[in-house]
């Protein structure tokens, strides 16, 4: 008899233990038409156009080459800047100098004669309070008939950059033309005073530019 | 004492009498009289009436004059607008201005008068003065008449007068720095030379073959005049031949027996063929003929046997030498009676001259020519005088009273040259200062930057650049002292762009922006 109840003790326990395994039946999540499951969580889709991507894609580049024309009047002014990584050069006049990051100092050689000398300098603390086409948003910028031109009340925005040498200049009629990844130039006015100077960026070469350093 | 007193009275009646016939001869009454000063130069107009011997005539005169003796930065030059080659030609003093401040950057004209009486007849020797020329120590004319004396101009502000003397030609060798490398002496013009020693010149008015096995240099030259009798040439190297040659237009080619084998003329120098000066104006760096002596020892002339209508009246120029070596011109108008200026006689003017305190005077050309030029405000130049051709004539020559220093001219180094010759500065550039640097030269004193061909001097090897935006070619070479080691060559050519301030300064926000585009 006592081992009738030890045997009803038994079975019941395991009755109790194989209830308490039994799998819950899973939960299903639907998410709204605008959103994607990502880790069990519906977030948001962010849908970017072509030219906003462009934008993402100016992020972190460090392999480039700016031309940089300015016009005053009929006097154009044509310089070439080159970034590639750690060393940068800038061209102008049939004179370039090269820049390489050393620490936090910079390596400046700069033409002497038939060569080159190099000296070491703190890296630029200008600081420019905008940092041009890498800070430049895409909902600052209005299409029109196929361009983009920013839109005036960001002008202000693009100003900075030149405020620490020019404190009251202004910028206008920035026109931003983009390629299939990047951007490909940003053309712009500034005026200083009463003398307008156009501005033309021209970036190319990205991810192919190669800046090598003189021999001393 | 009665004796005594006759005696003194008599003494001091002569000496009054003596005084009287001096100062009698010649009463100017001054109507107006108004002086200035610019420069350091004295002008003085007098209108009024001269009295010459119961003569009264009308008169306008005119004076320029400033002591060159005392002032380094006040000097004489000479200018003028003679063609390079082939002819002389003339111009207006104003002209002549120009040709001065285009030769010599380190004078500025205070003003002058018309020079040499000159060849005016219509071939390739119009212009050409009668008396010599001397242009920065060069003899480029040694006067179609020998006796016609010059007035000399010295770099220790002394004035010489007087007829020079010439023996024979020579060649002047001189090098980069314009230090005498040697002199040769020319044996002839035109001809071989007689001896294996011996050295000759052919001017481009020889037409045929210089045929023989001497050496020929041939000089590209520079400057050229000739009249077939009295030569002159400077200009430099060109080449160096045994074979026969023709002389080519505006070249001379010096001929001798071995000559130049030595490389006694390299293509740096400069060489001169002229005729030898003497007789005190060896060391005259300007000089112009002058005419008849009108003033001598402070005692005008009263007659003259020569000299251009001396007893008539006519617009005369002179030029006059104080006691304290104030070197004047005096300009009076003629030939324009309507308005006062009935012109002076070569005797009247003698008498302006001491009237002006000359104790030495000499009259220039006159007529036509005479014109008196001085500096305004404006900076441009004023005809003091009323020229009586109505108009400012083309005249051979003038002579001018400038402001600024004589370029010294360097002392003769003897050939071989036995000198060193210091390093050319090397490694130019400009620094963010906007400095041009270059790197030391051993035993060099200071440096002669050019730029665009301007010379500046810099004491050490950092010089500051203050130039306007613009394009600018940058060359330095190392002053040495030149007695034991002798200057450099130019460096290399360094272009250097000016941007205007703004694009400099953008310039520099893309330099900046450059710097903090690289990463580690």
């Amino acid at each position: 008899m006592a081992l009738k109840k030890i045997a009803y003790v038994i079975l019941l326990i395991s009755l109790f233990v194989f209830a308490s395994c039994q799998q819950e039946e899973p939960t299903i999540i639907t998410c709204a038409d605008d959103e994607i499951l990502v880790d069990g969580v519906c977030e948001k889709v962010v849908i970017k156009t072509d030219f906003e991507k462009t934008f993402d894609a100016m992020e972190n580049l460090d392999n480039y080459t700016l031309t940089v024309t300015i016009q005053q009047f009929a006097t154009v002014y044509e310089i070439e800047m080159k970034v590639d990584d750690d060393k940068s050069s800038f061209m102008m006049d049939d004179q370039t100098h090269f820049y390489q990051k050393n620490g936090t100092q910079v390596d400046h050689y700069f033409p002497v004669g038939e060569g080159y000398r190099k000296e070491t300098v703190n890296q630029s603390s200008q600081g420019q309070s905008f940092h041009f086409f890498n800070d430049l948003e895409a909902s600052w910028f209005q299409e029109v008939s196929g361009k983009y031109f920013l839109q005036a009340d960001y002008n202000d925005d693009v100003a900075l950059f030149f405020q620490s040498e020019f404190p009251g200049s202004t910028v206008s009629n920035l026109e931003l033309v983009v390629g299939d990844t990047h951007f490909s130039q940003i053309i712009f006015n500034v005026t200083v005073g009463e003398i307008m100077y156009q501005f033309s960026m021209t970036i190319t070469a990205i991810g192919q530019t190669d800046v090598v350093l003189p021999t001393l | 004492m009665k004796k005594i007193t006759s005696f003194i009275l008599l003494l001091i009646i002569s000496i009054m009498w003596v005084g009287q016939s001096v100062q009698a001869s010649m009463r100017l009454t001054i109507t107006t009289r108004e002086t200035r000063f610019v420069e350091g130069v004295r002008h003085t107009e007098i209108v009024g009436q001269l009295e010459y011997e119961g003569v009264t005539s009308n008169q306008v005169i005119n004076y320029i004059g400033a002591n060159v003796s005392l002032y380094d930065d006040l000097n004489i030059v000479v200018g003028d607008n003679y063609k390079p080659h082939d002819s002389w030609g003339r111009g207006t003093i104003l002209a002549h201005m120009d040709d001065i401040h285009e030769r010599y950057p380190n004078y500025q004209v205070i003003g002058g008068v018309n020079g040499d009486f000159y060849n005016t007849s219509i071939t390739n020797l119009n212009g050409q003065p009668q008396g010599g020329y001397i242009r920065n120590f060069e003899v480029i004319a040694s006067g179609v008449v020998s006796t016609r004396p010059l007035a000399g101009f010295k770099d220790d502000g002394t004035t010489v007068f007087g007829v020079p003397c010439y023996s024979g030609y020579q060649l002047l060798v001189y090098d980069e720095d314009g230090a005498l490398k040697k002199e040769v002496s020319i044996e002839r013009i035109n001809n071989l030379p007689t001896a294996n020693d011996k050295v000759t010149v052919y001017f481009d008015n020889y037409d045929l073959p210089i045929s023989s096995a001497h050496n020929k240099v041939i000089i590209d030259a520079k400057e050229t005049k000739m009249d077939g009798v009295r030569y002159f040439g400077s200009g430099a190297f060109d080449s160096m031949t045994e074979v026969d040659v023709t002389v080519a237009d505006h070249t001379f080619v010096i001929v001798g027996t071995d000559f130049n084998e030595d490389g006694l003329i390299t293509d740096v120098d400069y060489v001169v063929v002229q005729r030898k000066i003497g007789c005190g104006f060896e060391d005259v760096r300007f000089a112009v003929g002058v005419y008849d002596e009108i003033v001598t020892d402070g005692v005008p002339v009263t007659y003259l046997e020569k000299g251009l209508d001396p007893a008539f009246k006519h617009p005369r120029t002179a030029i006059g030498l104080k006691a304290d070596g104030t070197v004047f011109f005096v300009v009076v108008d003629g030939r324009n009676k309507p308005l006062g200026m009935d012109g002076v006689n070569l005797y009247e003017l003698a008498q302006i001259m001491v009237y002006f305190e000359a104790v030495k005077a000499y009259n220039l050309d006159g007529g036509g020519s005479s014109t008196m030029a001085l500096l305004n405000e404006e900076e441009g130049y004023d005809i003091l005088n009323t020229p009586s051709d109505g108009t400012v004539r083309a005249v051979t020559n003038g002579v001018f009273i400038v402001k600024g220093e004589h370029i010294p001219r360097p002392a003769p180094v003897g050939f071989p040259d036995p000198r060193i010759k210091l390093d050319r500065p090397m490694n130019l550039y400009v620094d963010s200062q906007g400095d041009l640097r270059f790197d030391p030269v051993l035993h060099s004193l200071s440096y002669m930057v050019s730029v665009n061909g301007t010379l500046l001097a810099s004491d050490d090897e950092s010089f500051t650049l203050s130039l306007e935006p613009g394009e600018y070619v940058i060359k330095v070479r190392a002053l040495a002292d030149q007695l034991n080691y002798k200057h450099s060559d130019f460096s290399e050519e360094f272009v250097l762009i000016i941007h205007p301030n703004e694009i400099n300064r953008f310039m520099e926000l893309l330099k900046s922006f450059l710097q903090e585009e690289i990463k580690d």
